[in-house]
């Protein structure tokens, strides 16, 4: 252990100087380590998002249940106590048919405002149902049509729901982008590594002849792949640690309207650079570490 | 002490390279292993140096089982024998200084006594002058007598010369036997010279063994071809 770390600097100066001696091999793993990493880190941004995004969405999701004219006070009290005993159903409220058009004469304009009047009104009762768990939005709405006096049962989310399944595809779709784009940078540290012993060959069988052991011969290599990792984990890292708090500030901490709140910088974003530096020095160590045990097999 | 029993050694090509050795060679003997091309010379080099394992038979050096040591333990064994090629091997972007260094170095040992120990090396084998100048600015017998001083700068117990002068003229072969004499008188290491080079053989004599087809064919105290 003592003679590892007396030996550390050597090997790291021994490490540098394979890079400089095959620097364009070395330059395209920690490129290809370097957008694989920004694409990661990208995407671990976006989901984190994402997920604050659906709780804020998830949150809204109601079930607006339209009764038929001709239901009686008692069978709406009926309806209110069969659909808040449904299940993932919440608070249920009730609005009459001016109360809203009232609310889309607010929301859409005065256009609206023509059907005013007792005979010109074309809106329904309704029955809005609360639900404290949003993926129940469906089973809710399937059981309220089933019931008598209900004329039509509709909810507001399948257009955010839709936002949401296409933003999942996305994720999925990077994440195995960044998976092969990981695979890539493996395999061109690898070539980087093995060119560097093949070059090497000689100096390695006078180490072998004088009696290096075999990590020493070996450390150098597994060092060469960290610092290309470490290389490629550099720039999103740091763009990471100083791109997303900026961003944060920029955007006041909030994306297109308040339902999409950013996650705060910190120390989420510490976070993430650490995951970009950690899997990019994984990323060199494994294609080194294949290379060694490849080509530096221990013979006597 | 250097001991086979009953040696054997062959390749998975079907060559027995050799077969059946008895050979007894004592601390601080000077011995010539000489023989034709195949006669399993390097075989008897790499069974010393552990990088090969006999197929049967013991391969003792200074009390050590080498056929029966552990991967593991191989480097730490070979710190105890200097080996020394025709080709020198040397590496070429370290000056004479380095090349010696980097046999103590890759062992660990600490700097303040690797510029010890490079120093006494660099005026046994006579480079003091030379020690900043690269392989490529020496002559033949320059170049292999850095190869011997990286070759003895641990202190091995025994020195394996494969062919040292191999490359090189009259003048310069001369030189580097010399210098093998003192480093086997001054510091009493063993030295197996594999050679064939017939006049230095018969000019310094010295006990002289011959292989032939994987055999011990002669084993001359006396020395030199004539002996045989």
């Amino acid at each position: 252990m003592l003679l590892f770390i007396k030996s550390l600097p050597r090997m790291v100066r021994s490490a540098n100087k394979d890079i400089s001696r095959h620097f364009s091999t070395a330059f395209s793993s920690s490129l290809s380590i370097a957008i694989a990493l920004l694409i990661a880190a990208f995407m671990t941004v976006m989901a984190a998002s994402v997920d604050q995004f659906t709780k804020n969405i998830e949150s809204e999701f109601v079930v607006q249940v339209s009764l038929l004219p001709t239901v009686t006070e008692e069978q709406r009290q009926v309806l209110t106590d069969q659909l808040s005993a449904m299940e993932g159903a919440g608070e249920v409220t009730f609005s009459t048919r001016e109360q809203e058009l009232d609310e889309l004469i607010a929301q859409n304009g005065e256009i609206f405002s023509q059907y005013a009047g007792q005979d010109r009104n074309p809106l329904l009762d309704v029955l809005t149902v609360h639900l404290e768990n949003a993926q129940q939005v469906e089973t809710v709405s399937r059981e309220a049509e089933k019931l008598q006096g209900v004329a039509s049962v509709s909810y507001g989310g399948s257009m955010i729901s839709k936002i949401v399944d296409v933003f999942d595809a996305a994720r999925t779709g990077g994440w195995i982008l960044v998976g092969c784009m990981i695979l890539l940078a493996v395999y061109l540290t690898r070539i980087s590594v093995k060119m560097n012993i093949h070059t090497r060959q000689e100096e390695i069988a006078i180490m072998r002849q004088v009696g290096a052991f075999n990590w020493f011969i070996t450390t150098p290599f597994v060092f060469e792949g960290l610092i290309i990792g470490f290389w490629g984990a550099l720039v999103p890292g740091l763009l990471v640690l100083t791109g997303y708090p900026a961003l944060y500030n920029l955007l006041h901490g909030v994306l297109l309207s308040d339902m999409f709140v950013l996650i705060p910088p910190w120390p989420f974003a510490a976070w993430v650079s650490a995951g970009v530096f950690g899997i990019g020095l994984l990323t060199g160590a494994l294609g080194s570490w294949l290379a060694v045990r490849k080509y530096l097999r221990w013979y006597r | 002490m250097i001991e086979l029993k009953d040696a054997s050694k062959a390749y998975p090509n079907g060559v027995h390279a050799l077969n059946h050795i008895d050979l007894r060679i004592d601390p601080g003997e000077f011995v010539y292993v000489i023989g034709p091309t195949g006669s399993g010379k390097s075989t008897l080099i790499k069974l010393l140096n552990g990088e090969e394992v006999a197929d049967s038979g013991t391969v003792t050096v200074n009390g050590t089982n080498v056929g029966a040591l552990k991967h593991r333990k191989v480097p730490k064994y070979r710190r105890n024998i200097g080996c020394i090629f025709q080709d020198y091997r040397l590496l070429p972007r370290l000056t004479v200084y380095e090349n010696i260094a980097f046999a103590l170095e890759v062992t660990g040992t600490p700097s303040r006594k690797i510029r010890e120990r490079v120093r006494e090396v660099l005026e046994l084998v006579d480079l003091k002058d030379k020690e900043r100048a690269y392989p490529d600015e020496l002559s033949g017998g320059q170049q292999q007598r850095v190869t011997i001083g990286r070759a003895i700068a641990n202190r091995p117990a025994i020195l394996i010369a494969d062919e040292p002068t191999g490359n090189l003229d009259p003048n310069m072969s001369l030189e580097i036997i010399e210098l093998l004499e003192k480093i086997n008188q001054t510091q009493g290491t063993t030295i197996v010279m594999v050679t064939h080079d017939r006049d230095l053989v018969d000019r310094f004599r010295k006990r002289t063994i011959m292989l032939d087809k994987g055999y011990i064919v002669h084993d001359s105290s006396k020395g030199g071809y004539k002996s045989l």
